[in-house]
């Protein structure tokens, strides 16, 4: 009898866990409810994990579904949001509804699919004119197509958005943008050391330069001016002054390059932050 | 005596059920990988050797060798004063590697008259180690 009691007892004892599920949280409303609560509290790692539940249970529900890429997009998952577009409407991505395709130009923007957007937005019929031009102009700048992009600006008149404003603004900047030529830096380095990197702006690398090429010149002048060739002294600085020498050479072009590229990184950053600051 | 003896191994057995239960939720996997080698992240010391293997000419071997030869038996004895990541000594061998052994030594050479803290402004910096950032490769670009 006692031996049935404990049993029984440790039968209970083994099926408690199985009580605990008894309660099904995990159906459609409680889920949505639970994704909606993660999404608002800004936690959209977890969210995107409750709405993918949601649009499992309910492969209607488009709200879910735009809710799921948000989440994606939110927790800079972008790749996954492109590929949940991919999934959800691969034939018809060109005649989504216009929160959708703004979401899906959102994230192509983040992912720097910048062709894209810009191919995209052409053969879109749903989103405003105005929404189009001003990110077609955007993606222009951002592929760093400044000649296009000018142009573009030119062929259409800013509207009443204020970020088609600046866009235009940055697209007129861009156009007069003064580079430095990086043969001409390498040119000026190879007559007086030093000079090229001055040519990109950058003094100070240009005077140490310089102090390099000429205390070690001087240095095998001196040696050779009081052992003749024969110097070991002179011949040791002589080629550390040409090693200085070509490496000023090669470094003010590449200075100048860095100068050029310094230059479009600040307007592709302008453009950057305009276009996603208020995604 | 014998009864509460009975009842007292009963309980025991009860409690090791709940405990087993509750052990099975104790840790995820996920957890585990997390802690996975955190104390070993303060002993990794980049291997130097790599830089032996793709050699694609005899010049830029001879390069792989006097770096290592700096590395192991010279930069390793008077610590770290470059004032760039990577060091001089590893930008010029990646430069030798990229841009073959005239352009790349003289890239080299030139950051040798850059390894200075005058113009910090032309490069980002390393919050951590307070280090300027010149690096060989683009962010862009493939080693």
């Amino acid at each position: 009898m006692k031996k049935n009691k404990i049993i029984i007892l440790i039968g209970v004892l083994l099926f408690h866990t199985q009580l605990f599920n008894a309660q099904n949280l995990k159906d459609t409303e409680h889920t949505k409810k639970f994704a909606d609560y993660l999404f608002k509290s800004r936690q959209y790692v977890l969210a995107s994990e409750e709405y993918e539940r949601l649009v499992f249970n309910d492969s209607l529900n488009n709200q879910a579904k735009l809710k799921l890429i948000q989440s994606y997009r939110f927790s800079n998952n972008f790749k996954v949001a492109l590929q949940k577009f991919d999934y959800f409407f691969k034939d018809s991505l060109n005649r989504l509804q216009p929160d959708f395709a703004e979401e899906f130009l959102k994230n192509l923007i983040l992912e720097k699919e910048n062709e894209q957007v810009y191919s995209y937005l052409e053969k879109n019929s749903v989103l405003e004119e105005g929404f189009r031009q001003t990110y077609q102009l955007g993606s222009l700048l951002l592929k760093k197509n400044w000649d296009t992009a000018f142009n573009y600006a030119l062929k259409h008149p800013v509207t009443e958005s204020k970020k088609n404003a600046d866009l235009h603004v940055i697209a007129f900047r861009s156009k007069q943008i003064k580079y430095k030529k990086p043969f001409n830096a390498a040119l000026f380095s190879v007559i007086i050391p030093g000079t090229g990197k001055m040519y990109t702006k950058n003094w100070k690398d240009g005077l140490v330069s310089l102090m390099f090429v000429s205390v070690n010149a001087w240095q095998a002048y001196r040696g050779f001016n009081k052992s003749g060739k024969n110097s070991v002294y002179g011949w040791v600085f002589a080629g550390f002054a040409t090693s200085f020498y070509i490496g000023n050479v090669f470094g003010s072009y590449k200075s100048a390059k860095k100068y050029n590229k310094k230059l479009d990184d600040e307007i592709y950053n302008e453009a950057w932050h305009l276009m996603v600051d208020d995604f | 005596m014998e009864k509460i003896h009975r009842y007292f191994n009963l309980l025991l057995l009860a409690f090791f059920i709940l405990i087993i239960n509750l052990t099975v939720f104790s840790q995820s996997k996920k957890d585990i990988e997390m802690l996975n080698g955190i104390f070993d992240q303060q002993n990794q010391k980049t291997d130097y050797k790599t830089y032996m293997r793709g050699n694609s000419n005899e010049f830029q071997l001879l390069a792989s060798g006097l770096f290592l030869f700096y590395k192991s038996l010279i930069s390793s004895q008077d610590g770290n004063h470059c004032v760039f990541n990577p060091s001089c000594s590893v930008y010029m061998i990646q430069s030798i590697k990229k841009n073959g052994i005239l352009i790349g030594f003289s890239y080299g050479i030139d950051r040798l008259m850059r390894c200075n803290r005058l113009t910090p402004e032309n490069y980002e910096r390393f919050e951590t180690t307070n280090l300027l950032s010149d690096p060989v490769w683009e962010s862009n670009e493939k080693e």
